[in-house]
């Protein structure tokens, strides 16, 4: 840790610049505990994640009108709604931060590394936070029986987890370019696709049909760990 | 002379492909048509194409030359025009075998998510106002696109336990018809790199012309005698 | 336009530094220094600047002029790192180092339409930049913000704040750090008389420190320049 600074007065003004910002877990942390209180204070996220994630079930049972639903189509009814919900909330942590003007002062005065993690780490509780309102409300309005709830629960954490991986990556990209909300969907939706599928083929299985669920699960542990490596590697040379 | 051999073999090779793919007999499990000779050889040039994006788009991230970013435009632009003559001969072929344009085999959908992937890279770029971070931006999403590329070539056929798409279309099939194959693959990755080089010359004219207002402003006369010069040797330092 | 050749300034550098190694009775006869070397910058054919060069000396405070959209604003976001240069190169010559490659942590920038977390109060937006350099105690900042006649307002949210306040803000957040390079652009703006004096202090104590770079239209801001760099 690096020793207190003397006091920031007339007389220190001829003392160098303050350390560099770095990577560490207190700044991962500040970053954090940032947009945890700015969401706190608004809830604009959590609102509009869990407005969607509530409201596409609804609309969905309307339209099936009380038809029991293939465990499939079940899956990915789940996996569209919990991506688009995603969609809308993931990319407020970054568009927060142009509508602030703050990006500009971020990539000065913060460890590229702090922004993204502390970033990833926020957009991951966000997820798990809305989806523990809107996963049982899809379940009972849609009338889901869920078989296997370990295999359930793994699906869906490895889903989050991709999704808000690339939400940091992906996020910085859009918010330095116009149109940065829907852009983001448009360039996150393709790179999640992936996810997407696996994750519905896991889930189905877990809705009771009958496949091997297995590679499906290695799939979307596979594709995380790249999404997660590719975010390491590539994040500086889209922030500075 | 050098520079026109590559077009010259392009096209004598492409034509003889083209004149093998009518007069082929039928493959393993498929029936023939000529499709299947622009079908497969388009699909894997457009896979090559965008292999080669993300490379030169890592070499821009390394170098940072604007020969390296234009590359890799190029090989995406012509990776994503293959793909489309991929899909579409492909839905000629598929309603030949399968009796319908489109049957949702993981295939299909992994062409149309492949080409998805870089329809959204080029909305990227032309979102991007800062030429430099734009190409940043590119560079990242075309590896990310790889990364989504090769999910749908290799993963997601293992996922999904139907699929129309014959697994042994290549080694299973008749001598004659593999070597048509090869032939036509062949042939459009030599179309894709020429197509691609020309692409990349055009931009770099294009970027040299931008450039030149950069340029500090000369008086008349001299600039009028450098002009034949200067063309020649304009440094491109991007850093 | 200022023109001075970046070569001779590296030479002279170099030169100093072998004196240093040597331990040499002479200390290093410059200073660090800002230089910017025929930079020139475009959005794709839109041509923003082009062939800028000047060099600033620590100590000095250079004013950036030039009419709407000559590209004053462009520059500061260059020097700060946030965009590069088409052609051209920008460097932070430091004392006793060849050349920093990384400006940007230098930089304080206070840049028009308050880049503040409006939904955070004075205090979270200030410990959220320090925490970042990993230093600075609450009681510091809070004794930092004085100054600012902040200090009352710790507690209140920044977007609530009037916008003189939040140009204070700016000008704290901007200059909490100790920068090598200030850059400021058109920070009077919002500010009151109190504030405009508040803004010659700091620029003044600047001197002590470093470099600052001021882009403005305004006549009396400018004057608090020792020359000018036209665009």
């Amino acid at each position: 840790m690096i020793p207190a600074e003397p006091a920031l007065t007339r007389a220190s003004a001829a003392m160098p610049c303050v350390a560099p910002p770095l990577m560490s877990l207190r700044a991962v942390r500040a970053v954090f505990w940032k947009e945890w209180q700015s969401e706190w204070r608004t809830r604009a996220s959590v609102k509009a994640i869990a407005l969607f994630a509530i409201a596409a079930p609804i609309a969905l049972s309307f339209s099936v009108a009380g038809q029991r639903l293939s465990p499939e189509v079940l899956a990915g009814a789940l996996w569209t709604t919990l991506l688009f919900a995603a969609l809308i909330g993931l990319s407020r942590a970054w568009v927060k931060e142009e509508e602030n003007n703050t990006l500009a002062l971020l990539r000065l005065g913060c460890a590229s590394e702090a922004v993204l993690w502390g970033k990833v780490l926020w957009n991951g509780v966000l997820l798990l936070a809305t989806q523990l309102a809107a996963v049982p409300i899809f379940i009972v309005l849609l009338d889901a029986r869920v078989s296997n709830v370990p295999l359930f629960v793994l699906a869906l954490l490895l889903g989050d987890a991709g999704l808000a991986i690339a939400s940091g990556l992906l996020g910085a990209m859009s918010s330095g370019a116009r149109a940065r909300g829907a852009l983001f969907c448009a360039i996150a939706v393709p790179i999640l696709l992936p996810l997407l599928v696996s994750a519905s083929w896991a889930t189905a299985v877990a809705f009771g049909a009958r496949h091997d669920a297995q590679s499906a699960l290695q799939a979307m542990a596979a594709y995380d760990v790249a999404l997660l490596a590719a975010s390491w590697m590539l994040f500086d040379f889209v922030w500075n | 002379m050098k520079i026109m051999l590559l077009p010259i073999i392009t096209l004598i090779w492409v034509t003889a492909g083209a004149v093998i793919a009518w007069t082929m007999p039928a493959a393993n499990q498929l029936r023939a048509t000529p499709a299947a000779f622009y079908h497969v050889p388009m699909a894997i040039a457009m896979e090559i194409a965008f292999v080669l994006s993300a490379l030169y788009g890592i070499g821009w991230l390394r170098g940072r030359r604007v020969e390296s970013d234009a590359r890799s435009v190029a090989y995406a632009e012509v990776g994503f025009a293959f793909g489309i003559v991929a899909l579409i001969t492909g839905s000629v072929w598929a309603k030949i075998n399968w009796n319908s344009y489109w049957s949702w085999d993981p295939q299909q959908i992994g062409i149309v998510a492949t080409l998805l992937t870089y329809a959204a890279l080029f909305s990227l770029r032309g979102a991007t106002e800062d030429d430099l971070r734009r190409r940043d931006y590119w560079a990242v999403y075309a590896i990310l696109g790889v990364i989504a590329a090769i999910f749908w070539t290799f993963v997601f056929r293992h996922l999904t336990s139907f699929s129309l798409h014959p697994s042994k279309t290549l080694t299973g099939s008749d001598p004659l018809f593999k070597f048509a194959l090869r032939f036509n693959i062949v042939g459009f990755t030599m179309l894709l790199i020429w197509i691609a080089n020309l692409r990349t010359r055009v931009t770099m004219v294009e970027e040299r012309l931008h450039d030149r207002a950069l340029q500090p402003l000369q008086p008349l006369a001299s600039a009028a005698n450098e002009e034949t010069k200067e063309a020649k040797d304009v440094q491109w330092v991007s850093n | 336009m200022q023109n001075e050749t970046g070569s001779a300034e590296m030479e002279t550098l170099t030169v100093a530094e072998g004196a240093h190694r040597s331990t040499s009775s002479s200390p290093a006869s410059f200073a660090s220094s800002l230089q910017c070397s025929a930079v020139g910058k475009r959005f794709g054919t839109r041509v923003v600047m082009r062939d800028v060069s000047f060099e600033v000396k620590s100590g000095e405070v250079v004013a950036v002029v030039g009419r709407n959209g000559a590209g004053k604003s462009t520059l500061l976001r260059l020097v700060a790192g946030l965009t590069r240069p088409t052609v051209g190169s920008i460097r932070w010559l430091e004392e006793g180092t060849q050349h920093s490659d990384n400006l940007g942590w230098r930089c304080g920038l206070c840049a028009p339409d308050a880049p503040l977390y409006r939904e955070l109060t004075v205090g979270e937006n200030l410990e959220f930049w320090a925490q970042m350099r990993g230093a600075v105690s609450r009681e510091e900042l809070q004794a930092f913000l004085e100054r600012f006649q902040l200090r009352t307002r710790w507690n209140d949210l920044a977007g609530e704040l009037s916008s003189g306040l939040r140009a204070r803000l700016q000008l704290a957040v901007a200059t909490w750090h100790r920068p090598s390079v200030l850059l400021l652009d058109e920070p009077g703006a919002n500010l009151d008389e109190a504030g405009r004096t508040l803004l010659r202090e700091i620029v003044d104590e600047q001197r002590v420190r470093g470099v600052t770079l001021l882009a403005t239209n305004d006549a009396r801001e400018a004057e608090l320049a020792d020359r000018r760099v036209e665009l």
